[in-house]
């Protein structure tokens, strides 16, 4: 009993310090949550350069369709073209950020985001849709950036299962 | 001049360091290319056992659908059912890898992919796909897992934001 408690104890004493090994602070948390709400502003003012500033020079970023820009140069030209067509009036709003650190200066994020107003290529509206991102992001010099990123859409099959079908 | 070629001497000696920081060695490569040789031949030979064996107990798995498996585990059994159903048949080719070290022990990992041989939800034979998959690996006690992994199928532009239900889904 006694043994059990002193566990116990010794446990809940080294806790946080293993907790801590694997984890941000709270300041990174929170400087990786402002990644997505300036992201979410940056795309509702349709601002490419704005997008382009949250990732890594080498990022590597993978969009709904499967095309992979390599590093912001080109990610920012894939934004651009798309901002001045499909994207023209589109609306984005973040749903969920989910932070899981590998390190202090790495940590994958999972994003669910809706997104409405887009246009198919022939300019007709598209559907609205919940898509999901993995990202990958790295302190650098302070700063939290976007070193890769990949998005699927949500099919609305998976998502008609429930407004979260993430196997919680 | 002196003190220009001492800056250079000393830059030329750190440099290697430098970049070793950033990267994994051969060994650590050819470990990585091979979680994907054995993903292949695994689904090839629909072995979902074998499948899991390489993600981390604490996976995060986002298949083709959007579907957010938190763990091998429910991964495991998704890829079970997947593999007595719409993928029985299915044939995977991995047709290109690319690694980026994020540090010696992290590497983010895209591995491009052909597959052929899958069936629609009504059991009807569907077209072959090209899909990529961003992976995020981790070293842990000396042996590379995957702790994310996230599947986009490339689609054409021209028939790509019509509408989500167009959208097919099978595979990881």
């Amino acid at each position: 009993m006694r043994t059990k408690f002193l566990l116990v104890a010794l446990s809940l004493l080294f806790l946080p310090a293993a907790f801590r090994a694997q984890s941000g602070t709270s300041d990174d948390e929170k400087a990786i949550r402002e990644i997505e709400s300036q992201w979410e502003a940056a795309w509702n003012h349709h601002d490419p350069a704005a997008l382009a500033r949250l990732a890594t020079p080498d990022t590597d970023f993978i969009n709904i369709r499967g095309a992979w820009a390599k590093g912001r140069d080109q990610m920012e030209k894939a934004q651009t073209a798309r901002h001045q067509t499909t994207e023209k009036d589109s609306v984005w709003k973040t749903d969920e950020v989910d932070i899981r650190f590998l390190t202090p200066d790495v940590a994958i994020v999972h994003v669910y985001w809706f997104l409405s107003g887009e246009r198919n290529a022939d300019g007709s509206p598209g559907q609205p849709y919940l898509g999901v991102f993995t990202r990958t992001e790295v302190k650098r010099d302070g700063q939290w950036l976007i070193a890769a990123s990949q998005a699927t859409e949500v099919s609305p099959q998976s998502r008609s299962q429930g407004a979260s079908n993430r196997q919680d | 001049m002196q003190m220009k070629v001492t800056l250079l001497a000393l830059s030329l000696l750190l440099f290697p360091a430098l970049v070793r920081a950033q990267s994994g060695t051969a060994a650590d490569e050819k470990a990585i290319r091979e979680i994907e040789a054995r993903w292949e031949a695994a689904w090839n030979r629909h072995d979902v056992a074998a499948m899991a064996s390489d993600f981390a107990p604490d996976a995060d798995v986002i298949n083709l659908a959007g579907e957010w498996f938190k763990g091998r585990e429910p991964f495991r059994k998704s890829l079970e059912e997947l593999h007595s159903g719409k993928v029985k048949g299915s044939v995977w080719k991995t047709e290109d890898t690319q690694i980026k070290f994020l540090t010696p022990g992290i590497a983010i990992v895209h591995v491009s992919i052909t597959s052929h041989g899958d069936l629609n939800p009504d059991g009807t034979p569907m077209p072959a796909r090209h899909a990529i998959l961003s992976r995020v690996e981790v070293k842990r006690g000396g042996k590379w897992l995957i702790v994310a992994s996230h599947a986009t199928n490339i689609v054409p532009r021209a028939t790509a934001v019509v509408s989500g239900a167009a959208r097919e889904i099978v595979g990881q």
